[in-house]
């Protein structure tokens, strides 16, 4: 009962304090909007069916209902969740069954990812598998009945990987990565060394028992590391030829294969060339580039978990009523009924209701609303909601998989599961190639076994190896690697390799409003002035008083202030009332600011028509004010909005430049949606937008041949994050915890983004000259081999040249002309 | 160029050697933490051991 009345309350609060709106039949329930116009939402919460603007607004209204039902009643709610087909609820029952993230150790691309989703839906039990290869995690939904987490781990180390190892293991996989690299240069130099006599000796020049010596030294030498450093090559060839997916090992492990072996035979035979110098400078190469992209991964992803580990405390009080003593527990283990203790700034950790204490909340992560929501003893309270103001203390109604903030996870999965995946370029390219080199590999022996069967196998080994695909297979990742680490030194973290050849194809940019192309944080836009009095004196009044309070006004008050330069007066007495306004003696006069209803008090009735008609004149219906009064009426109102951060239009102009459509979505409503689009020149804007609805907007576009870039804050548009071709979060401190993205800007600002995007298309050039390359080289060199022309010097020599080249192009990726620097 | 006989099996066998270094050093952690030795001056606590996730904030 009490709660309905909140309920209404907070209506008539989210209505810009305009009560004459909020009693109007045509508005949102959730979010006061005018449902002139628009399609209305009907939708049975609890027992009363209820009009909404959108379907968000619909959505959020059920949370709330659900959140709330849970403390009154828990039959309620599970008779809410039983009796209510389709929406959100079902989908809460969905997750009744089992989810687990498994760490996986040992996948080198993302056919290894596929493979392992593959088997493990093949269990009987898993409802769910998807594996995040730039993550290196399978999230897995099961029936705990049907099938163990043991088996799941048994599957995945089955496929020939690891799974959910120790951490020990974990620092013992690292050392010997690192040892597979260092021996493979290190057997590389040697050989190398043995090699150069040999290119440059006249025949005869050595004589013929030291160069036996030679090679069976190289022998001794590439031994290592053929058999050891190149074993994750094999591994991922050998997954490669089970997917039936063939990518860029598969030519690679062909090439190292063909040559050792032959040059092992001539070397044992004493008949005929060796190759152990191209051997071992192909594995080092290919090794260390590799190493350093995965060094890079891993360091982007250890920045991200640790951010993750920490904000999962909850303050749990031990015995509210009695005392406020509290206890520092994992999120996970809340139960139903604990109370919880959320200081201001602080996340909230479960879907609760709350019983002391008053605040505002900003549920702008799930809902994109700018605006704070008040709450007060009895308002329901949804996981994530960061309390703004005062501490407030919270009933934990529903827990774990049941909270709104689950919903919003298994929203994630599903659309990380119908992502459209990429498969790499340099693969397909390498397809073709290894097809290609096979039938000439087998045209040549034929050929030369009809003419001279003694050249037949010396000239079909100089085919596989000169055409070994060293270019082609450090094309792709050292252009990568270098473009990585560009994007680090601007404080850029790469999740996912894939993301930077889908960013350099973006054509369609889609950008959240709140927190992205604004600050997020309200400030000042305007002062209405109902005295004729000293602007700037009302300013600094307002501010001075505004010092007593923690409130997100308050900063851009006073910060407003400051850049006046203005002294703040002294105040004297003054009191806060939570949710309501601040009253204070400054200079002499007693003034109060806040909320209408506080501010006017007993001349409230006198000036309310005033303060409507100035709204009405201003149209200010969609923002928020507050009111500056004195004993004797009104003085100022202060209207507040967001700000667009500083390089927002710098950043759209240049990505509309290159091509690319930027598109605003947000969960706000219309007015300041369209304001922000209009001030940045974008063109499209849609307001009212849900998480789902944002994600099936990106999936319309995607059907029809676009390729989408979502930029966002990664939490409120997780879904579309996972649906969007590439996603770009910008994200640091606690926010980094919760933001799940391919890219995270973690300087938070917008240039880095646009430096992203000049980075990636770079990258993608560098890796198809690099392709060009490679393709030039074999074209050119293929006939010399295939006819026998080739020597093994000449064939060294061109395979160090080629490589050489390619990762010297790869370097530039880390530069940028200076025309696309800005 | 006979001392060549004696020189490139005994080249083979330093490199071996030293290759043998390399895998001590590196599994027993010499290239990790590169910054620690020099941190630690600056550590009150000789004895607790660093590990990226310390937990000194208890």
């Amino acid at each position: 009962m009490a709660s309905r009345l909140i309920r209404k309350a907070k209506v008539s609060a989210l209505a810009g304090d305009a009560p004459a709106a909020a009693d109007e039949a045509g508005a949102c329930d959730h979010c006061g909007d005018s449902l002139a116009g628009l399609r209305v939402v009907k939708r049975p919460i609890g027992p009363t069916l209820r009009s909404f603007c959108c379907n968000g607004c619909s959505f959020i209204a059920e949370q709330l209902y659900l959140a709330e039902a849970g403390s009154r009643d828990r039959a309620t709610l599970n008779a809410a969740l039983a009796g209510e087909a389709g929406g959100v609820s079902t989908e809460i029952m969905a997750m009744a069954g089992s989810r687990v993230q498994l760490e996986i150790r040992g996948m080198v691309c993302s056919a290894c990812a596929l493979l392992i989703e593959h088997q493990l839906r093949r269990l009987p039990g898993v409802a769910q598998a998807n594996v995040d290869f730039g993550a290196q995690v399978a999230y897995v939904a099961f029936d705990p009945r049907r099938v163990t987490r043991s088996d799941l781990q048994q599957t995945i180390e089955r496929a020939g990987y690891d799974a959910g190892r120790t951490p020990r293991d974990e620092t013992r996989s690292k050392r010997v990565e690192l040892l597979r690299v260092l021996i493979a240069w290190l057997g590389m130099m040697q050989v190398m060394m043995l090699a150069v006599p040999l290119y440059f000796a006249e025949p005869g020049d050595i004589p013929a028992d030291i160069e036996q010596l030679m090679r069976i030294a190289s022998l001794v030498l590439t031994l290592p590391v053929v058999l050891f450093s190149a074993q994750p090559l094999y591994r991922a060839a050998w997954s490669q030829l089970k997917m039936r997916a063939i990518g860029m090992d598969l030519p690679v492990v062909v090439g190292i294969g063909a040559a050792f072996i032959a040059s092992a035979v001539a070397t044992v035979t004493a008949r005929g060339a060796t190759y152990f110098d191209s051997v071992t400078m192909f594995i080092a190469l290919v090794l260390a580039s590799r190493w350093l992209l995965a060094r890079g991964l891993a360091a982007a992803r250890e920045h991200i978990d640790a951010a993750r580990r920490q904000p999962m405390a909850a303050l749990r009080l031990v015995a509210f009523p009695s005392s406020l003593a509290t206890e520092s527990i994992a999120y996970e283990k809340l139960k139903l009924g604990d109370r919880v203790l959320v200081p201001p700034g602080e996340t909230v950790p479960a879907d609760g209701v709350v019983v002391h204490g008053r605040s505002s909340c900003s549920q702008a992560w799930l809902t994109g609303e700018s605006t704070p929501i008040d709450k007060s003893a009895g308002a329901p309270v949804l996981a994530g909601s960061i309390n703004l103001d005062q501490p407030l203390v919270v009933e934990v109604t529903r827990i774990g998989e049941s909270t709104s903030l689950a919903a919003l996870q298994r929203m994630v999965d599903e659309a990380g599961r119908e992502r459209p995946r990429i498969v790499e370029m340099a693969n397909r390219v390498a397809v073709g190639f290894l097809w290609a080199v096979l039938a000439i590999g087998v045209a040549t022996l034929a050929g030369w076994w009809l003419v001279d069967p003694a050249q037949a196998l010396p000239n079909t080994i100089a085919v596989l190896v000169a055409t070994c695909p060293c270019a082609l297979s450090l094309a792709a990742p050292a252009a990568i690697a270098a473009a990585q680490s560009a994007l680090a030194e601007r404080r850029v973290l790469l999740a996912r390799t894939a993301a930077i050849e889908s960013l350099a194809q973006i054509d369609l940019l889609a950008c959240d409003k709140t927190g992205t192309m604004t600050t997020g944080e309200p400030s000042l836009l305007r002062q209405l002035l109902l005295r004729d009095t000293d602007p700037e004196q009302v300013l600094a009044i307002a501010a001075s008083m505004e010092t007593l309070s923690t409130h997100p006004y308050s900063r851009a008050l006073i910060s407003a202030a400051q850049s006046l330069q203005k002294s703040l007066p002294p105040i004297v007495d003054g009191r806060v009332e939570a949710s309501a306004g601040i009253e204070a003696t400054v200079g002499g006069r007693r003034y109060r600011l806040g909320k209408t209803e506080f501010t006017l008090v007993e001349k409230l009735a006198a000036h309310r028509g005033t303060i409507a008609a100035i709204v009405a004149r201003e149209a200010l219906g969609a923002t928020s004010y507050i009111v500056l009064a004195d004993p004797q009426g009104p003085i100022a109102l202060f209207v507040f909005g967001e700000r667009l951060r500083d390089d927002a239009a710098t950043m759209v102009d240049a990505f509309i430049e290159k091509g690319v459509d930027a598109v605003l979505l947000s969960g706000d409503r219309r007015e300041p949606v369209h304001a922000v689009a209009a001030a940045l020149g974008i063109e499209q804007a849609l307001a009212h937008q849900t998480p789902e609805s944002k994600r099936n907007w990106v999936a319309d576009q995607q059907r029809a041949g676009h390729r989408v870039a979502m930029l966002g804050d990664g939490m409120n548009d997780a879904p579309v994050i996972a649906q969007a071709d590439v996603s770009i979060a910008l994200a640091s401190g606690s926010t980094l915890a919760q933001a799940r993205a391919d890219l995270i800007v973690l300087s938070s600002r917008l240039a880095d983004v646009q430096y992203a995007f000049a980075v990636a298309r770079r990258a993608m050039k560098i890796v198809r000259q690099n392709l060009a390359w490679a393709f030039a080289y074999n074209v050119v060199i293929i006939p010399l081999a295939a006819f026998g022309h080739v020597s093994p010097a000449v064939a060294a020599a061109g395979m160090a040249a080629s490589s050489l080249l390619v990762i010297a192009n790869a370097l530039r990726a880390r530069r940028l002309p200076a025309r696309t620097r800005h | 160029m006979e001392s060549l006989y004696l020189l490139i099996p005994l080249s083979v066998l330093l490199v071996l050697l030293i290759g043998g270094v390399l895998v001590w050093a590196v599994m027993s952690g010499q290239f990790e933490q590169l910054d620690d030795a020099g941190e630690r001056i600056l550590r009150d606590d000789e004895e607790a051991p660093v590990d990226g996730t310390s937990r000194s904030a208890k």
